[in-house]
């Protein structure tokens, strides 16, 4: 790949993001090059057509939503270091972090890694997945092969499992209390991103 | 033999009265064995006797009572090893402070030593544990337990861990080992200047290699965290190829006495074709188990039996041209799983669990058995400095090779092994009956005594020491325990999500990992396999509606077992109650509310005629007993129960919805497995509204003696159900006449009934079923 630290001085604001994020540089370079493929055009950022060259996405029942959160609400681009911020959720959670209780906790901690999924459940963060978007989910996961009915009552039993306060959603605590026998850690890595 | 097994009490008059118990077994154990000399003493006897009787044309008066033991010796014998050990078996349990203490392998080990020792005692001839018995009739059963029912996730994901233990540390353990006894035997001082190096690494090969029998004896009683348990238990599981490979290898070589260095690559070649080859063996006969599941619809009862024949098969096919018949066997089970488990009824799948279970738990049992008997059996050549030797360069190899590898391996890895998790891992190698078995095949090598003396020994140090002591270490290390939990839904659909979610940020990656080929995996799955593979719908429907099928089936089992008039979650039938009643037009679907008070009526006037038809009864039979009142209230209130707990799946059933609406797939129901109860209320949506005010027009010839409120009633109603539903689809298609009565199920009589009460209270109802009942 050549001498990193040449390659690194295209990329903008490398140093800041690899502080933020803790990606090594050969991560981030490789994390540009890959920005540069989507970016057929050169724009410097990337818009949600771009994203539609990966065909794993197309294909992916979810695929919008993952989409849709990498364009903060509003956005219509989005640039390298918000790319870069939100891939570095998924980097491998160090285990010998020091807990300093004055220092944030990193975007790629097991909170983070929930968090980033709930507000993929969350579309219209009120904090809280109703009804409604669960149905949502459902229906894009499990598409044509089922009764409206069936749906129904899964997201019933779902919502009555998880729903420990009786308002009918599922909050963050009650979706990360559903999920503490998951290894989220594990799940939500990819070994790429260390 | 009536065994004064009593109730479990901790008072001295019990305990005495279970050791003479255990006395009285070994004395009948020893006295069966003894009977054969016996009988071959009869043998001759009665030989002696007839030809005298031939001499003398005397006409012999007939037998009316004879002894002939030889005809039924084998079964005898195989029946009554197999009684022992599982009374032994129960002992164990019985006695509560020990088995928290030692784990069961050692306890039968004991108890095999105590009865070698006695057969011993009395002259006779032990009989050891023949490798043929060993590999051919009881390893397959515990491997195909392990196989089937082996966890695929976490397997999968620390596939790479585990293969790394299996293949790099067997082949250390076996070299060092090996390299190490041939150094220390050249040492002079020894007196083991025979041994060569062949012999030596050939020793090394068979005692290097973790053992799954004795693995999972003693992982299932300590309740590890999953992690750990599927490493150590895969890598057991995986090592056979390794162990089959370096076996014959050394064999051979040291038949042939050179090696050269062809050799040693056709070994490694070797070990692909065995690995691999077994692997392809399992998995070509696991596709066609589950291709065979496919058309079992109409013969349910001997669905368990492909199972099992088609992995046994798997297995002996592997042995066959000496592949890994482990792997084999790992790989039919794991194959066939969830092909076999959309295709078969529910009672199949519980009759394959607890069959696998049974003979598991018993050649388990019997291996240690016989472990015990063969030591006090077999020929030792006891060698100080060889068997201490052997103890303390297994231990020495597997921490070595164990903390070595972890060093690398933790490289790759995403969550990383932790020191503790080396350390249980390291001393959960333990050795057992593969180990001995593979000894005992040494054909006359003349350092077999040596080494099935130190085989023994390493095997009762890692059983005994390390067995007892892991789980006192696993509670001092904290290391965290197995969760005992149950799946819920929100776990499925939230993984799910999840996977979906990392398969496309591996997209936006560029980077193709673990989700996408897994995901790769589950599109070609859906797309062909399942089609040929599983039978009829079941194959489009996806993995969380077959989830969530068996979670309302496991409850709803449940609640019936338990018998209590708990709800069915009512948020569940109110809500989708909800939801269906906006779309669809009121056509009877709907049980309109009715009065408490009604309720109760209708439900005593039931009680009152099923009680009057059984006092009839009574007066008529001859060989009835007088019931005791008491007992006649307890069923009463237990039949009671059990209609409230039918009255409210009914409601369940007709509020949960149906895959589809129109006629034909009900025809489906009839025959499908009985996870579609569920799906089949369109028919009992027309019972009710077709039926009110016609009689029932049966005849009473019906034997209200099985009254609805056995339970075997109630159990059934899952099979009753479908064909309540057959019944009544049959009504429904226009079969206006009153059916002549078959001897038909009273709870299906009565659940139409119910319903037709339920929609149409009126009063002449009781009239027709009085008519109907006493007529």
């Amino acid at each position: 790949m050549g001498s990193s630290s040449s390659a690194l001085t295209r990329v903008p604001q490398a140093e800041q993001l690899m502080q933020e994020t803790g990606f090594s540089p050969a991560h981030i370079v490789r994390l540009f090059d890959r920005f540069e493929f989507l970016d057929k055009e050169r724009r410097g950022e990337l818009r949600p057509q771009d994203f539609g060259a990966v065909k794993e996405l197309a294909m992916n029942p979810i695929g919008d939503r993952i989409i849709g959160a990498f364009f903060p609400p509003g956005q219509e681009t989005v640039d390298f270091p918000s790319f870069v911020r939100v891939l570095a959720r998924f980097r491998p959670v160090d285990k010998n972090r020091s807990r300093d209780p004055t220092q944030p906790e990193p975007v790629n901690s097991r909170t983070g890694k929930l968090k980033f999924a709930f507000q993929l459940y969350d579309q219209d963060r009120d904090g809280k997945i109703s009804r409604a978007e669960l149905l949502q989910v459902l229906r894009a996961m499990l598409g044509m092969q089922v009764t409206e009915e069936q749906l129904q009552s899964i997201a019933d039993r779902a919502i009555q499992e998880a729903d420990l306060d009786q308002d009918d959603a599922i909050s963050f605590e009650e979706f990360r209390k559903s999920l503490e026998k998951v290894n989220i850690d594990h799940k939500m890595s990819i070994r790429f991103l260390r | 033999m009536a065994v004064p097994l009593g109730p479990v009490g901790s008072g001295p008059g019990s305990s005495r009265l279970r050791v003479s118990g255990f006395v009285l077994l070994l004395v009948f154990v020893v006295a069966a064995s003894a009977s054969r000399d016996l009988s071959s003493k009869d043998a001759r006897k009665n030989q002696e006797s007839e030809n005298k009787t031939n001499s003398s044309h005397h006409k012999k008066l007939f037998p009316v009572l004879s002894f002939n033991y030889e005809h039924v010796r084998t079964p005898f014998e195989i029946s009554l090893w197999i009684l022992l050990a599982l009374l032994m078996k129960l002992g164990f349990h019985i006695i509560p402070r020990v088995s928290g203490v030692v784990p069961e392998s050692c306890l039968l080990i004991v108890v095999g030593l105590l009865v070698g020792g006695i057969i011993k005692a009395i002259g006779e001839e032990a009989p050891v544990l023949d490798s043929k018995l060993f590999f051919l009739y009881l390893l397959p059963p515990i491997i195909l337990d392990a196989g089937y029912f082996l966890p695929i996730r976490p397997f999968t994901e620390n596939m790479g861990t585990i293969l790394v233990f299996a293949v790099v540390g067997t082949l250390w353990n076996a070299f060092f080992t090996g390299g190490m006894m041939y150094a220390v035997c050249q040492i002079e001082g020894t007196n083991l200047g025979g041994v060569d190096l062949l012999s030596c690494l050939l020793f090394g090969s068979i005692i290097s290699a973790v053992d799954p029998v004795a693995v999972l004896a003693v992982f299932e009683e300590i309740h590890i965290n999953e992690l750990l348990h599927i490493l150590v238990f895969g890598e057991s599981l995986l090592n056979d190829a390794v162990t089959v490979v370096l076996y014959h290898l050394f064999e051979e070589f040291t038949h042939a006495g050179t090696v050269t260095v062809g050799d040693a690559f056709l070994g490694v070649v070797c070990f692909f074709v065995v690995s691999l080859g077994g692997i392809l063996v399992g998995a070509v006969y696991g596709i066609l188990g589950a291709f065979t599941s496919r058309f079992t619809s109409h013969t349910r009862v001997i669905e368990p039996l492909f199972v099992f024949l088609y992995s046994y098969m798997a297995y002996l096919s592997a042995e066959v041209f000496h592949l890994s018949g482990i792997m084999s066997l790992i790989a039919c089970g794991v194959m066939m799983r969830p092909y076999v488990e959309a295709n078969i009824s529910h009672k199949s799948y519980t009759t394959i669990k607890y069959f696998l279970k049974m003979w598991s738990s018993v050649s388990e049992t019997l291996i240690f058995i016989f472990l015990g008997v063969s030591t006090v059996a077999g020929p030792h050549t006891w060698n100080w400095t060889f068997v201490v030797l052997t103890v303390v360069l297994c231990l020495v190899s597997r921490v070595l090779g164990v903390v070595g590898l972890t060093y690398i391996i933790n490289k790759f890895r995403i969550v990383k092994l932790t020191k503790k998790d080396q350390f249980i891992v390291a001393y959960g190698g333990l050795r057992g009956a593969i180990a001995f078995s593979l000894g005992f095949l040494l054909t006359n090598h003349q350092m077999k005594n040596l080494f099935l003396t130190a085989i023994i020994t390493v095997i009762f140090f890692t059983v005994f020491v390390q067995g007892m002591t892991i789980r006192p270490l696993v509670d001092l290390l904290a290391v965290k325990k197995k969760k005992e939990s149950k799946r819920s839904i929100n776990e499925e659909i939230h993984t799910q999500f999840l996977d979906h979610l990392l398969t496309g940020i591996e997209g936006v990656c560029g980077h193709y990992g673990h989700h996408h080929w897994k995901d790769k995996l589950n599109r070609f799955n859906k797309a062909y396999v399942k089609r040929w593979l599983i039978a009829g719908e079941r194959s489009t429907e996806p993995q969380l509606i077959s989830f969530y099928n068996k979670m309302e089936l496991k409850q709803a089992i449940m609640l019936v077992e338990s018998g209590s008039s708990a709800k069915l979650p009512s948020a569940l039938s109110s809500v989708s109650m909800q939801n269906i009643q906006p779309r669809e037009p009121p056509s009877g679907r709907i049980i309109p509310k009715i009065s408490k008070g009604r309720e109760e009526e209708i439900r005593k006037i039931l009680r009152g005629n099923l009680q009057k038809t059984r006092q009839r009864l009574r007066s008529y039979s001859r060989h009835d007993l007088m019931i005791d009142p008491f007992e006649d209230n307890l069923s009463e209130i237990r039949f009671r129960k059990q209609r409230v707990e039918m009255e409210r799946r009914m409601s369940h059933y007709l509020t949960v919805p149906a895959n589809r609406q129109e006629a034909p797939p009900l025809r489906k129901v009839r025959f499908e497995s009985d996870h579609q109860v569920y799906s089949s209320d369109g028919a009992e949506s027309r019972g009710p509204g077709r039926s009110p005010g016609r009689s029932p027009g049966r005849s009473p010839g019906r034997s209200p003696g099985r009254s609805p409120g056995s339970p075997d009633a109630v159990s059934l109603l899952d099979e009753s159900s479908p064909r309540a539903n057959h019944r009544r689809a049959d009504r429904a298609e226009g079969d206006a006449e009153p059916r002549a009565d078959a001897p038909d199920d009273q709870e299906d009589q009565d659940q139409l009934k119910l319903s037709r009460c339920l929609s149409d209270p009126g009063p002449k109802k009781d009239e027709d079923e009085d008519g109907s009942f006493l007529s």
